[in-house]
């Protein structure tokens, strides 16, 4: 049990607006970057691997592969500098985890999840 | 320099202006409300006593603490402190005014010192409380992690005062120095947020009070930005 005072503090700190996201969706990362005094938003698509941490700890790891290497990054879902998260993939996808880390030994076709269609 | 006692909640992570991740810890300022003065004239000294959260019941307190308070018609305070004040700020206050965070620790972005009691380790060896080296694990040997010799024989006929033995270890008062303060009103409740760790457990009573540092330490404060140097 987290204290009450704790919780009431973070909750100042939470975004409202972030999408319910389930691990194997396919996301939309816009990333808020500073270069000097210029601001510029980068995306970063990928497959979400793992969520971990609760309230302003919240994380989330994205793995995507950029000309044939694997990338992953982890983002504080609540943190200003992200701009916005958006799930761009149609209904939920068949796993049996919690966290998908087995899906960086594997490679083209067997690195696929299958999805649900989308509940209407 | 008056300071505020204040309970530590916790620590959480919060975010500042840029989206950055600050690690804070979570105070709760408690009723620091006025119990005693204390003067040159009659005590020897300029002083303020404040007192910091009421004790549930009566039975907590003894008879000469209750005594104590009901001269000054104070709630039940369960813990008191003394800080010594000027003669001027002596006179601007009066016995049972509770004191306002703000003005003692100033606005968002002051730095502040944090003292409270740590945690502790127990009771622990010369290699945890004094860094020493253990002596080898093999070669037959039966000491391990032993003080060794205490000194010399007859002369002097004593163990040395202040040779490093074991024992209760990492149990002092300490001081956290300079750190950014951040008062916020939450559920009735004041509450600073301050950047970084306080020693204690969780529940444990601190004193805050604006740095004693920032007159030597300025150039630092200065990078810390926003910072305000205060009597």
């Amino acid at each position: 049990m987290r204290n009450k005072l704790i919780l009431a503090v973070e909750e100042l700190y939470l975004k409202s607006d972030i999408p319910e996201l389930h691990v194997g969706d396919t996301l939309s990362v816009s990333v808020k970057i500073k270069e000097g005094t210029k601001e510029r938003t980068q995306k970063f698509d990928g497959v979400l691997l793992a969520k971990r941490g609760t309230g302003t700890n919240s994380t989330i790891t994205v793995r995507k592969i950029s000309s044939g290497i694997g990338v992953e990054r982890n983002f504080l879902i609540h943190s200003p500098q992200i701009e916005s998260i958006k799930v761009t993939s149609s209904g939920r996808a068949k796993v049996r985890r919690a966290k998908l880390y087995y899906l960086r030994k594997l490679q083209g076709k067997k690195a696929r999840l299958t999805y649900s269609m989308p509940i209407k | 320099m008056l300071g505020l006692l204040a309970k530590k909640v916790g620590m959480t992570q919060v975010f500042d202006a840029e989206g950055n991740g600050v690690p804070v810890t979570v105070l709760e300022i408690l009723e620091n409300a006025i119990t005693e003065k204390r003067n040159q004239k009659e005590h020897g000294y300029n002083a303020i006593q404040i007192g910091g959260e009421a004790a549930a019941k009566e039975s907590k307190l003894t008879k000469p603490e209750i005594g104590h308070l009901k001269k000054s018609n104070s709630p039940l305070f369960r813990t008191l402190k003394e800080f010594r004040v000027s003669a001027e700020l002596l006179e601007k206050y009066e016995v049972g005014q509770a004191l306002d965070a703000g003005e003692i620790l100033g606005e968002e972005g002051s730095l502040v010192d944090v003292t409270s009691r740590p945690i502790g380790r127990g009771t622990s060896g010369r290699i945890q409380r004094w860094n020493q080296h253990r002596r080898t694990m093999t070669h037959g040997t039966k000491h391990h992690r032993q003080i060794g010799s205490a000194g010399a024989g007859t002369t002097p006929g004593r163990v040395l005062k202040g040779l490093h033995m074991p024992g209760r270890d990492n149990n002092l008062r300490t001081t956290s120095h300079l750190m950014l303060v951040k008062l916020m009103e939450i559920e009735g409740k004041k509450v600073a947020l301050v950047k970084g760790s306080v020693s204690g457990y969780k529940g444990c009573m601190v004193v805050v009070q604006v740095s004693k540092k920032l007159g030597t330490w300025n150039k630092l404060a200065f990078d810390l930005g926003k910072a305000v140097k205060r009597d």
